[in-house]
Order: C-alpha cells, then sequence, then structure tokens
C-alpha cells in the first residue's frame, strides 16, 4: 500500500510540474504582446490607448520579459512555492492575495453543489435500479438523460426567470446568505447528480448479478438487506472515480455559473481576467484550479485502491 | 462487431435514437438551408420593431436590436454546426492518428504521447480551452483552435486502445506474412477495426463540442456579436431576462435538444456495438 501511495506522489509531482509549465508556455508564448498590455494598464490605466515603444521597454524590463521562457519559468516556480504569483495588471495587489479572497465564495459553492448532486443522484440512480424496468426506473432515467444534456447556464438562466423574477422567491445575483446560494447550487449540481444517478444505476446492476449476491439472497438475507449491506459497498466503487471527475467538471463548471450570478469566487475572476488579459492572473487562476483538480484525482486514486485491494495489485 | 455490422435499422428500432437521428436530421436540413428558410435577414437591424414578443410576424419575437429572433436562431444552428463538424473531424482525424500510432509502433513514441495525454488530460477540459483562449484572445477561429486542440485526446487513446488489442490479431500476422507494408496494415486493417468505438465517441463528443461552443460564447470569448451563435445570444438576451424571457428561451432550448438528440443516437449505437451494456440497461 505504501509503495502504491508513493508511486502515485511521484507521479502526481510530475503531472503538477508538466502542467504548470503548459500553462506557462501557452500563456508567454506571445511575448511582445503581453508587455504591450501590461504597459497599457500600468502606463496608461487605460487598454484602448496605444503605449510607446518606450513604455514597453521598461516594462519588459522590470518584470524580465526579455529574459528566456525557461528562467522566466523557473522565476516563476520559485516565487510561487514562496506563495508569491506575481502582480495583477489590473488591480496591482498580489494574484495570491486576489485567489484568496476569492476561495471561500468557490468552495463553498463547489461542496454545497456537490453535496447536492450526491443527494440526489445516489437515491436516484438506487431507485432505479432496484426497481429496473419499472415506471420509476423510467422516470428518473429521462430526467437524469435531460439532465445530462442541459447546460447549467441555461437551467440556471431558467431558474432565475421562475424563482427571482416570477415568484420572487430568491436573489438574482449575489453572495452571502443562504438564499443567494440556492440557485447557483441547484444549476451546478443537477448535471452533476444526472451522471452520478446514471452512473449509480448501471453500476448497481452490474453488482446485482453477482454470484455473491445471489449467495446472499440464497441464504435468506432480506432484499433490503441484501441491498444496503452487500450490493451498496461494491457499487461505490466505480462512483468514487466519478465523483472525483464530476469535481473537476464542477470547478469548470464554476466558471461560468459565477459569472451568471455574479458570484465573486475564482472562477468570475478567471473570466474577467481572461477578458482583460491579465496574464499573471489568469496563470494564478489555472494553475490554483488545476492543483485542486489534481489533489481531488490523488485522493480519489488513493481511497480507490483503499476501498477494493484487487486494483491496487493489478498494478504491479 | 466490425464496423460493417451497424445497420441502420437497428438504430432506427431504439425509440430514443429514432427520435435523436430525427431531431438531428432536421436540424442538419435548417442548417444547411439556413439562407432560404430563415424569413428575414438574420443581422437586419430594425429598431422600431425592437424586444417584440412572439407573433405570427416573429414566431419567436425580435432582439433588442429589432432583429428576427427565428432568422437569428436557424443561422445559429448553421454556425453552431459547422463548427462543431469542423472541430470533431480536426480531433478525430488527429486523435486517430496519433492513436493509431503509438498503439501500432509502441516504444518510445508511444510512451511519449501517452505521457503528454496524461498531462492534458489532468486540466479539465473548459480549462484547458480557457487557457488558450486566453493566450490567443477571443473570437471563432480561436474557439475553434481551443476546443480542438483538447478534443484530440479522448480519441487518441481510445484508438490506442483498439489498436493494440487489434495488432495482436491473426490476420493482422496475415498481412504481415503477404508482405504488406506497415503503412497499408496501418490504412486498410488497423483503421477499419477501430472506427466503431471512434463512432460512437464522435456522436457523444458532437454533444459535448456543441456544449462547449455555446458555454465560449455565453462567456464572451466564443464567437463574437453580431454572429448568430447560441451561446452569444443567450448572454446577449440574459440582460432582458425579466420583460424578454423568450429571448432566453429559444437558443438555450436548442442547445439542449441538440445535445440530447446527439447523447440519444451516442446511447443507442453504443448499446449495439457493446451488446453486454445491452443486457445492464
Amino acid at each position: 500500500m505504501l509503495e502504491i501511495i508513493l508511486k502515485r506522489i511521484g507521479m502526481f509531482i510530475l503531472v503538477v510540474i508538466a502542467s504548470t509549465a503548459l500553462v506557462f508556455f501557452m500563456l508567454h508564448s506571445l511575448p511582445g504582446e503581453s508587455a504591450e498590455v501590461m504597459a497599457k494598464y500600468i502606463f496608461l490605466g487605460n487598454v484602448e490607448l496605444t503605449p510607446s515603444n518606450e513604455a514597453i521597454d521598461i516594462i519588459k524590463e522590470k518584470y524580465d520579459l526579455e529574459k528566456p521562457l525557461f528562467s522566466q519559468y523557473v522565476t516563476w516556480v520559485w516565487n510561487a512555492i514562496h506563495g508569491n504569483m506575481g502582480t495583477s495588471y489590473q488591480t496591482n495587489s498580489p494574484v495570491t492575495e486576489e485567489i484568496l479572497i476569492r476561495l471561500p465564495a468557490t468552495i463553498t459553492l463547489a461542496f454545497v453543489s456537490i453535496l447536492l448532486s450526491l443527494l440526489i443522484g445516489i437515491p436516484a440512480g438506487i431507485i432505479a435500479a432496484v426497481k429496473q424496468n419499472s415506471f420509476t426506473d423510467y422516470f428518473c432515467s429521462t430526467i437524469s438523460v435531460l439532465g445530462i444534456s442541459i447546460p447549467s447556464f441555461w437551467l440556471a438562466i431558467l431558474l432565475i426567470y421562475v424563482f427571482s423574477y416570477t415568484l420572487g422567491l430568491t436573489p438574482t445575483m449575489g453572495y452571502g446568505d443562504f438564499k443567494s446560494l440556492i440557485l447557483p447550487a441547484v444549476s451546478l449540481g443537477t448535471p452533476a447528480s444526472a451522471v452520478i444517478a446514471r452512473l449509480m444505476r448501471s453500476s448497481m446492476l452490474e453488482v446485482m448479478r453477482q454470484d455473491y449476491i445471489r449467495t446472499a439472497i440464497g441464504k435468506g438475507l432480506s432484499y433490503r438487506m441484501v441491498i444496503l449491506r452487500h450490493a451498496l459497498k461494491n457499487t461505490f466503487i466505480p462512483v468514487i472515480t466519478i465523483i472525483g471527475l464530476e469535481f473537476g467538471h464542477l470547478l469548470g463548471g464554476t466558471v461560468i455559473i459565477e459569472t451568471i450570478f455574479a458570484w465573486p469566487g475564482i472562477g468570475r475572476l478567471l473570466i474577467t481576467s481572461i477578458t482583460a488579459r491579465d496574464i499573471p492572473v489568469i496563470q494564478g487562476c489555472i494553475v490554483f484550479i488545476t492543483i485542486t483538480y489534481l489533489v481531488i484525482n490523488f485522493i480519489t486514486d488513493i481511497s480507490y485502491s483503499y476501498l477494493d485491494p484487487r486494483i491496487g495489485r493489478s498494478k504491479h | 462487431m466490425r464496423f460493417r455490422d451497424i445497420r441502420l435499422d437497428d438504430l432506427l428500432r431504439n425509440k430514443a435514437s429514432f427520435l435523436g437521428l430525427v431531431i438531428i436530421g432536421i436540424l442538419a436540413f435548417t442548417a444547411i438551408a439556413a439562407d432560404f428558410i430563415a424569413p428575414y435577414d438574420p443581422n437586419k437591424i430594425e429598431l422600431d420593431e425592437k424586444l417584440k414578443p412572439p407573433s405570427s410576424e416573429h414566431i419567436f419575437g425580435t432582439d433588442q436590436l429589432g432583429r428576427d429572433q427565428l432568422s437569428r436562431v436557424i443561422h445559429g444552428t448553421q454556425t453552431t454546426f459547422k463548427l462543431s463538424l469542423i472541430i470533431v473531424t480536426i480531433t478525430a482525424s488527429f486523435g486517430v492518428f496519433i492513436g493509431i500510432t503509438a498503439g501500432y509502433f509502441g516504444g518510445f513514441i508511444d510512451e511519449i504521447l501517452m505521457r503528454l495525454i496524461d498531462v492534458l488530460l489532468a486540466f479539465p477540459s473548459i480549462i484547458l480551452a480557457l487557457v488558450i483562449i486566453g493566450s490567443l484572445g477571443p473570437g471563432i477561429l480561436n474557439t475553434v483552435i481551443a476546443i480542438s486542440l483538447v478534443g484530440w485526446l479522448y480519441y487518441a487513446r481510445v484508438a490506442r486502445a483498439s489498436t493494440l488489442s487489434i495488432k495482436e490479431k491473426e490476420y493482422i500476422e496475415g498481412a504481415r506474412a503477404m508482405g504488406c507494408s506497415e503503412m497499408y496494415i496501418c490504412t486498410h486493417y488497423i483503421l477499419p477495426n477501430c472506427l466503431p468505438p471512434i463512432i460512437v465517441l464522435v456522436t457523444l463528443n458532437m454533444g459535448g463540442v456543441i456544449l462547449t461552443i455555446a458555454s465560449l460564447g455565453f462567456l464572451g470569448l466564443g464567437a463574437q456579436p453580431p454572429t448568430p451563435e447560441w451561446g452569444t445570444m443567450l448572454n446577449e438576451g440574459r440582460e432582458f431576462l425579466r420583460d424578454c424571457p423568450w429571448l432566453s428561451v429559444v437558443p438555450g432550448a436548442l442547445i439542449m435538444i441538440s445535445v440530447l438528440a446527439f447523447n440519444f443516437i451516442g446511447d443507442g449505437l453504443r448499446d449495439i456495438l457493446d451488446p453486454r451494456q445491452q443486457v445492464i440497461k
């Protein structure tokens, strides 16, 4: 077990290095333009004006943009490890600070959404599988296909129209109280719950056909007992992986949902920075989201091989 | 299951897939014939007519500039279908090429390509698309580039996995014994045999691509106004949601219907290609 974990940690570190390098080189492959954008913000405070060549040169000098990309990357990594991810072109405040301020909002939203999707998805999947081919099953399956296909931003708009404008129950945007959390969480959680319900159902049906379930029923256990004690535990194994993946989707989804609801999180910061071409902030946000995603997948992987020892062994 | 074993009537027997095919047929026709069916010019501004609710003259009403919503939606179908076809063609062919190369030749190339794919898959897909848009700037062409750069990964993985099992088959050995070149074996034996799972992936992927195009458009990073594109239209209509909900409902509904239709077809195809799954369903 320890060996597996060490191996995974090694792989994890490699992927982190490779992915940050990728983001860095992609965003900095246009150095001239980047210096120009910076000069616009720093000297002119306005993107519409064109900065002079002197201004661009000063910026290049100041931010070491003349150096080769690789040494820029090494400097950036060194600083990032020490908690310094550069300063925003727009606000001139440290990127780390910009991200940390917005962290609680995104964490709250992501956490509540995934919780919601599990609370809906898992029971719906179990019920659909247990009552296979019944009306309930068809109903759940139809709803979940719809749930997978509905764009979260459209769902959000429909929810705003119905619950905020027509019924006046929830605020259309903002952050703070519980009420303002409901619509964003539902818009994000619904598609995820549909994916989880579908997987839960097929995984449960697969488990129900196994010999040990037949044995459990054969030795006289009640159906309910078989489902709860024997089937559920084995059903969860593939579901846990998908929860990890769904969390990644959710992090991506927060970008859109936060924009719609003016939710002051990292996703919205990312979009406003992309529009303003504020490279240090874009880089910070993406690296942050990617590392979070990698950590979650790492934890999923480990718990996976813990829950099902067969998986860890087969890889050796 | 071979490619020629996918028969259309199997697919038509599945009610959901049949419905999916009908919807895609209608939408594809709309996209091709957009110039002829659209009752008005999608970009014609008539400020006197702005924000009119649906009526017999304008079935889906008019937008903030008095443009006919129905005509815009019809041309939006064209934009979306054109973009997603381009993207899927690029990603599927590139991904399959890489996948077969890596799987067939193995060794060093395989190792490098697979590690590269592992790294790229470490990002949530929309985030990677956002990085690319972030460095290239918003726009339709950059949308295509961004989604394509991310999209080929899955095709490469699937094609590689199929190639690995196909290349052990006896008929490959036979072909080699007959003196076929590596190139000929790849194009005439491996490629046709690894197509079925790729076709399933293409249909399922179409839905995802349509969603991503719309998401980027909605965020203001994809197609720019006045291009009629569903996501962009949805974003423009959002401002007038309280009084003119039709501006948001119609484009969104079309995004959902097309994604749903492709998912229906994809599910149906998967059932045909993987009978074990069918039993579970």
